[in-house]
């Protein structure tokens, strides 16, 4: 009896990380074009680059953040993970800035192809990619996200 | 007729736009954006804000804009709105297309920027997005102290300059300034009582020159943001301020203040303002608190209590004997609302909202505001929201 409760207990333990586990897979990569000096970027410089409140490199190259359309699986991942908002929420800020003249979001591509070619056509482009999906055939890199500066 | 064309042709240019700005891709120099609510609204008494016992559709805000990137530090930005609100004495003075805002933008760095044009005033929590339906809780914005064009300007001819401060992060300060010209629309209708004869005064004050400076703060607390501002302008003409008119020129100054705090599921915002006439002892008084409960994505409950006092109202002689005072003041508009949002997708909101509303804002009978008690009214609207 006491041998079912703990191997119970040790399976709801396991699965408990393993869920845990999947909800902070990012799910997602961060991709610059290859010409793009760029290795690592940390999670607030990205997130400020996706808010358009970092507009250059520091190569001095216009930043060109492209996003991906609003019901995918990754862009989710993305702002749950980077803006630490949901997508609705970013929506509502970029409402807020276009209407106020602030500025206008990024552009949103409709697959992760769409955002590959952005980025190789586009020297100041980053973007993101479901992890899964493959960058072979792109002038594409992807770059390491650190948690802290 | 000329006008209808004028409405329809808008309507028609507006509507060919939307779903069509993917033309105009975020990385083309232009990009075009607008915003529709329409409403349905109706009293179940006296007429307020131009809803009528009989009930009106002539009720909408409408706006497209264009903002045209010249490069990474200068763009220039215009919009253009149709507005509609029902009976409301105001309508004399809403053409059927309006510029809203125009101004050309120059970025001296990605945290310091100048505005030169037309602009709209960095005002509180929601001047700037003030009829952006998707992005406010109610129909319109609360008449104190946000006003509905009467005694509130919502723009600047003039410049702004603008700096984020962002050496405290996660803190950031913005600062606006703000100096030009702007204008006030008056409306008021008086009943004589000896004479019982009435008088419908419209007119448009001059504020100029005008001056304002607001600080606007994001805490580090999640959520909450705080903001302070104070405005300055000498007034002239209109219905009041005309020499040896009811106030006359003279100088006038406002200090406000905002509490915006945000959750996941729950908000709450709270704003005061307080107005002076310079060299009298008039002024106004002005707040509001709102807050709402988010169920979901979609459903949001709302509710608001929205006051304005009138301070220190002159009283004319003749009418001293009346109040046994030279002046008085007034609760002259308290308006509690709820409503309801449903928000089918971020673009599209649908809206239903009650209001109770007491004070001396009816327009469809003069009143005495300082012998006759506060006007009791209801109403209600129903509006939908879109915006891209």
């Amino acid at each position: 009896m006491r041998r079912t409760l703990l191997t119970t207990l040790l399976f709801i333990l396991v699965m408990w990380n393993f869920a845990g586990s999947q909800t902070a897979s990012p799910g997602y990569k961060v991709i610059v074009n290859e010409e793009n000096p760029v290795s690592e970027i940390s999670v607030k410089e990205l997130s400020k680059i996706f808010l358009k409140r970092i507009r250059k490199w520091d190569n001095g190259e216009k930043i060109l953040p492209v996003d991906l359309e609003e019901s995918s699986p990754a862009r989710e991942s993305f702002s749950r993970e980077v803006h630490q908002k949901k997508v609705s929420a970013i929506k509502a800020y970029w409402q807020k800035q276009i209407f106020t003249g602030r500025g206008v979001p990024p552009p949103e591509k409709d697959s992760p192809r769409e955002v590959l070619q952005y980025i190789e056509e586009h020297e100041g482009a980053i973007g993101y990619i479901p992890e899964n999906v493959s960058i072979e055939n792109f002038k594409v890199k992807v770059i390491r996200v650190k948690a802290e500066d | 007729m000329k006008y209808r064309l004028t409405n329809f042709l808008f309507i028609l240019i507006f509507s060919a736009f939307i779903g069509t700005n993917t033309l105009f891709g975020q990385t083309s120099k232009l990009n075009i954006h607008g915003y529709l609510t329409q409403a349905y609204a109706f009293s179940d008494g006296h007429q307020l804000f131009g809803i009528s016992h009989e009930g009106t559709s002539d009720y909408r805000t409408l706006a497209i804009q264009f903002r045209y990137d010249m490069d990474e530090q200068n763009n220039l930005i215009i919009q253009f709105s149709h507005e509609r609100t029902g009976k409301s004495p105001l309508m004399v003075y809403q053409p059927d297309v309006a510029l809203d805002w125009g101004y050309f933008e120059h970025r001296f760095t990605d945290v310091f920027f100048i505005k030169v044009g037309k602009i709209q005033l960095p005002y509180g929590i929601y001047n700037e997005i003030r009829d952006v339906g998707v992005l406010i809780p109610f129909y319109r914005l609360p008449f104190s102290p946000y006003g509905e064009g009467n005694y509130m300007s919502e723009t600047v001819d003039g410049f702004s300059l603008t700096y984020f401060w962002e050496k405290w992060e996660p803190s950031e300060i913005e600062i606006n300034f703000y100096a030009g010209h702007w204008q006030w629309k008056e409306w008021f209708q008086f009943k004589n009582p000896f004479t019982g004869q009435t008088l419908l005064r419209t007119g448009i004050a001059e504020i100029q020159p005008a001056t304002g400076l607001q600080f606007r703060l994001n805490t580090p607390l999640e959520g909450l943001r705080l903001s302070f501002g104070a405005q300055y302008g000498k007034v002239s003409g209109g219905v009041t301020f005309t020499k040896g008119g009811w106030v006359g020129e003279c100088d006038i100054h406002d200090f406000y203040g905002s509490l915006d705090f945000e959750q996941n599921h729950f908000y709450f915002r709270a704003e005061g303002l307080q107005l002076w006439f310079h060299g009298t002892n008039i002024g106004a008084r002005a707040y509001y608190f709102q807050s709402g409960l988010k169920w979901n994505d979609k459903l949001s409950l709302n509710g608001q209590i929205d006051l304005l006092d009138a301070l220190n109202t002159p009283v004319s002689e003749e009418f001293q004997s009346l109040v046994g005072a030279p002046s008085v003041s007034l609760d002259y508009n308290n308006d509690y609302a709820i409503g309801i949002n449903y928000r089918l997708t971020p673009e599209l909101v649908l809206k239903a909202e009650t209001h109770w509303n007491s004070g001396y804002l009816i327009e469809d009978e003069p009143v005495i505001p300082i012998i006759q008690d506060p006007v009791k009214t209801r109403y209600h609207i129903f509006s939908i929201s879109t915006s891209f």
